[in-house]
């Protein structure tokens, strides 16, 4: 797993390369746990994840729920299906916002 | 064989070959050398002295010869003497002259007592012809080395032709013995001053290099010794190996100096390491006292439900690792009504585990108060999200059986869904699928029901169960567990739980677990 982590325009992207599961998940904790000061809105790439375990989606839960707490926002984007399946099974999906495209993210940041 | 030398003797082996070739290379260039000078100062003097016995015997000397009686014995024995006295004068061995008459050699004068006229050659013939004739042959001049009975000579021999067209050829011996003599001499002289130098040397560098390798034997002593006490060095070592390292300015010093740095470095990590290993075995021990725990939790087949024949029930859990984060559980809420449950924590291990025991505790206790599955799990939700900082999540299934009806009544956290095998077929239970908990404050589940015929089967599991993995890294999958169950539905539920269990076994062919397993099931009598 690969994450990359840059700042544009007061928002905040982490791209991740590779599966988020119990061996990569406590890595990327870590990393977004590093930028947390920082973080406020947040565009989550996750095209190239092609498998998020449930430790991973604890590492999603618990940045969703940072932003919250400091009204910020985290918008994941290009969730792939499999993905997709797990958050509706698990309920996520009702609190994760989704787009298919980065613009699309950042048309929503524009808006609000 | 050079290579398993210690050092010490591979540095005198070089330096005893090294001179040696040294002393052997000077003595032969040095012979070679002086034998070539000395060699054209007697051929130039054997020339000379050709041509002063040329003057001696005289061109008429030879115009007069036309056989053995041209010259009288007393004329032969007059220049013989002559030419001998010459000879002693400028010490050559012998000098002669001699034609060629009908193609034979004949002496015509010499120094030597013994000569006599116009004696013809007696040697071999063909060393006669390659030696004796060239010079008149060819009219050239020709020196010759050879060594006979009486030793090694070399020799001139200058042609000469008189007025009248006499040729004949006049020749000088000098005695070689003495210049080979003097060449050995200069050789043995050479040989033993390079043998001297050599013991000189030798001795020099016995005793340096015996110096010198001393440190490293202490060096290596020392390291023995310190394998040998647990990588520990005396004090008295230590300062040794300190004197050493300010003493020699050198290799030794700086190999002394390490070597403390390292002896040191082992010792810490061994000391380090026992540390670890302790702290791990207690760990470890610790562990499988938290996996007794753990599994002490979780009900037995035989805690209570015996005297039940409305039901059988039956649960197993497989952590990946010592603990999991799964939970099964099952219990009496009142006389009439059983709930039971399944969850899975986020992740695995320590913390996994900590999380399911307190779910799990959580689950019975509010569950007991007779409530409604969804109020159950709202309640526990809402307990598990206080001080939840971690982010950790359950899914969780939880369901009460009136064991008088058969109908049961449920409410889904996110779970998979459970298997209903009746008469007619074994299918996934569609669940409106909720939210886990602990993850969001509030959020209300919903109450669903079924109920069951006797002799109906519910089969729960977690996802370790359909996400377990072979070594191609293909999944087991719903269809695969749908399909162990495609044989016989009668049998007893611990015996379906256990063909789970083998099912998986059978398909993972020992790759390593990577989450944990729970399978549980229950049928309605």
């Amino acid at each position: 797993m690969k994450v990359a982590i840059q700042t544009k325009n007061n928002i905040v992207y982490i791209t991740i390369q590779g599966s988020i599961d119990s061996n990569t998940a406590g890595e990327l904790q870590s990393r977004i746990m590093e930028e947390l000061v920082s973080l406020n809105r947040v565009i989550m790439d996750l095209t190239n994840v092609g498998f998020l375990s449930s430790a991973g989606l604890r590492v999603l839960l618990m940045l969703y729920r940072q932003l919250n707490s400091n009204g910020g926002k985290m918008l994941l984007v290009n969730v792939s299906e499999e993905i997709c399946d797990i958050m509706s099974m698990t309920g996520f999906i009702n609190f994760f916002e989704l787009y298919s495209s980065i613009e699309e993210a950042e048309k929503k940041f524009k808006l609000t | 064989m050079f290579r398993n030398l210690p050092f010490r003797k591979k540095v005198l082996l070089l330096l005893f070959s090294s001179i040696a070739g040294c002393v052997i290379f000077t003595t032969s260039v040095t012979v070679f050398f002086t034998e070539k000078s000395t060699q054209g100062v007697i051929d130039d003097m054997l020339f000379s002295v050709a041509y002063g016995a040329h003057n001696l015997v005289g061109d008429d000397y030879h115009d007069r010869i036309e056989d053995e009686f041209s010259i009288s014995p007393e004329e032969f024995e007059l220049k013989r003497s002559a030419l001998h006295e010459f000879a002693n004068e400028v010490k050559v061995k012998e000098v002669y002259s001699y034609i060629i008459y009908n193609n034979e050699l004949r002496w015509t004068s010499g120094s030597l007592s013994t000569d006599t006229f116009f004696i013809a050659y007696q040697g071999d013939r063909e060393k006669m012809k390659k030696i004796y004739f060239t010079p008149i042959e060819e009219n050239r001049i020709v020196f010759n080395s050879y060594e006979d009975a009486y030793g090694a000579v070399r020799s001139v021999f200058v042609p000469f032709t008189t007025d009248a067209g006499t040729r004949y050829v006049v020749g000088a011996d000098y005695d070689y013995e003495e210049v080979k003599s003097e060449l050995t001499g200069i050789a043995i002289g050479f040989i033993l001053f390079g043998l001297f130098i050599l013991i000189v040397s030798f001795i020099i560098a016995f005793i340096l290099t015996n110096k010198m390798s001393a440190p490293i034997k202490k060096l290596v002593e020392f390291s023995k010794e310190m394998v040998d006490n647990d990588y520990n060095l005396t004090e008295y070592d230590q300062n040794y190996l300190k004197e050493f390292s300010l003493k020699y300015k050198d290799e030794i010093g700086i190999l002394s100096g390490s070597f403390l740095y390292l002896q040191n470095s082992i010792k810490h990590y061994v000391q380090d390491l026992k540390k670890t290993t302790a702290a791990k075995e207690s760990l470890e021990s610790q562990l499988r006292i938290a996996n007794a725990i753990q599994m002490g939790m979780l009900p037995k087949e035989v805690d209570g439900f015996c005297d039940h024949n409305e039901f059988a029930i039956c649960g197993f859990m497989k952590p990946a690792k010592e603990v999991g984060g799964d939970l099964y559980n099952y219990f009496m809420i009142d006389d009439e009504h059983l709930g039971f449950t399944i969850g899975d924590v986020s992740d695995k291990g320590i913390p996994a585990a900590l999380f399911m025991s307190m779910t799990n505790t959580l689950i019975k206790s509010i569950a007991l108060t007779g409530i409604t599955p969804a109020e159950v799990l709202y309640r526990v939700n809402n307990e598990l999200c206080k001080g939840n900082e971690q982010s950790m999540f359950v899914t969780l299934f939880f369901a009460k059986l009136n064991i008088n009806t058969g109908h049961v009544e449920y409410a889904n956290a996110g779970h998979n869904p459970f298997i209903l095998l009746d008469k007619h077929k074994q299918a996934y239970q569609k669940l409106y699928p909720g939210i886990v908990l602990a993850a969001f404050e509030d959020v209300q589940f919903k109450n669903e029901e079924i109920t069951l015929s006797p002799g109906d089967t519910l089969l729960m599991y977690t996802d370790g169960v359909t996400e377990a993995m072979n070594s191609q890294q293909k999944l087991f999958g719903e269809e695969r567990l749908l399909q162990i169950f495609n044989s016989d539905v009668n049998v007893s539920v611990s015996i379906m739980v256990q063909s789970v269990i083998q099912g998986l076994d059978a398909y993972v062919e020992g790759f390593e677990q990577s989450d944990d397993i729970t399978v549980l099931a229950l049928r309605y009598h």
